[in-house]
């Protein structure tokens, strides 16, 4: 069995992307915000790696485009079913994201979107993980993109009173995960596990038997990609202290899912 | 027709979201496929979304619209001649 690494990531939090580092104006002109942002972590996170073309391309997003959607729907709404642009109906489908990424990348591989509410990300992190340690692919492009506009941030306030409608975070992140480490300070993704409606006394031991070092709690009611943000803060944690410690564990709360995401400082060998 | 044409030409610019272009920098008899402006099927699209939208024209015969989009001249003379609103 293989081992599955992260060599590299990039993560936006509710800020605009600077896409044209990357793409051509006539290529980002059609791009809606959310689509300039996974490019631009995609890309960034390519760089990183040193890969041009990852064998996989897999996306986790809970909503999609949700901003196109939007409009596609009120046009629908607002013209009597006519005259709707096609560009909105291209760009307000889940899989636009996957998909236009590989076009970027003229990337002919495995190109996959999971929607699973607030374990998205990890659901498209534990099909990578899986099928590079099967040997399957050797490396994947596993990204978390989501977009918050007025409509929805009204709708999480209605459910979270608590939190102001400004409060909510959007998330967008992208890493490379391979089978050979990068760097001197590799960090292998050791488990991935969903549960769903787990029982508490279940979900403890599942925590505990990790035994990991740190645990990076993250709730979904605040961000819309937490189990995404959670590993980027994971990463950057476990990279700047690794002397003190050698693994992480991230816990994702989202509805009746909880996600358990396990990193550990491997050897840079990979041995 | 020089008014239409510059209207046209605004449209066309917000429609496709051409970013950075100002109607001064289309030239109205300059192709607008392949070369030119370099705009693709889906711009065609947008188009004939565009020209229902905005004068009531129905585009059905797809050997048509190749003759009428190629280039905002020709769009233009196209509307003044045919436009419902």
């Amino acid at each position: 069995m293989n081992k599955c690494y992260i060599i590299s990531g990039s993560c936006l939090h509710d800020e605009e992307a600077d896409v044209r580092k990357y793409v051509t104006p006539g290529e980002a002109r059609r791009m809606c915000r959310i689509l300039k942002r996974a490019v631009y972590t995609s890309f960034e996170a390519l760089r990183h790696s040193g890969i041009e073309c990852p064998d996989a391309i897999i996306t986790g997003t809970a909503m999609g485009c949700m901003e196109n959607s939007e409009k596609f729907l009120t046009d629908i709404c607002r013209n009597g079913e006519q005259l709707l642009k096609p560009t909105l109906f291209m760009q307000s489908t889940h899989n636009t994201i996957a998909s236009m990424t590989g076009i970027l990348l003229k990337c002919h591989g495995y190109n996959m979107t999971y929607s699973q509410g607030g374990v998205s990300f990890t659901s498209a992190l534990l099909d990578a993980w899986l099928q590079i340690r099967a040997g399957e692919i050797n490396n994947a492009l596993v990204g978390c993109h989501d977009e918050l506009t007025d409509a929805i941030r009204k709708i999480r306030h209605a459910a979270h009173p608590e939190i102001a409608p400004s409060d909510f975070r959007e998330a967008s992140a992208a890493f490379m995960l391979a089978s050979e480490p990068l760097g001197d300070k590799p960090i292998e993704v050791e488990k991935v596990i969903i549960l769903h409606s787990p029982d508490p006394k279940k979900l403890e031991s599942a925590i505990t038997s990790m035994n990991s070092n740190v645990i990076f709690n993250s709730d979904d009611s605040y961000c819309t990609d937490a189990d995404a943000e959670g590993i980027c803060s994971a990463l950057e944690t476990l990279s700047a202290q690794a002397n003190y410690m050698e693994s992480a564990l991230v816990v994702t709360r989202a509805g009746n899912s909880v996600s358990l995401i396990k990193l550990t400082l491997a050897s840079p060998c990979g041995c | 027709m020089e008014e239409l044409i510059n209207q046209l030409k605004e449209q066309i610019i917000e429609a496709l979201n051409l970013e950075d272009m100002t109607p001064a920098d289309i030239d109205a008899d300059a192709p607008l496929f392949g070369e030119g402006l370099g705009l693709d099927s889906i711009d065609a699209l947008e188009l004939i979304v565009l020209m229902e939208r905005e004068y009531g024209i129905k585009l059905g015969n797809p050997a048509e619209g190749k003759k009428i989009f190629s280039s905002v001249a020709s769009i233009a003379d196209y509307v003044s001649k045919n436009r419902k609103k």
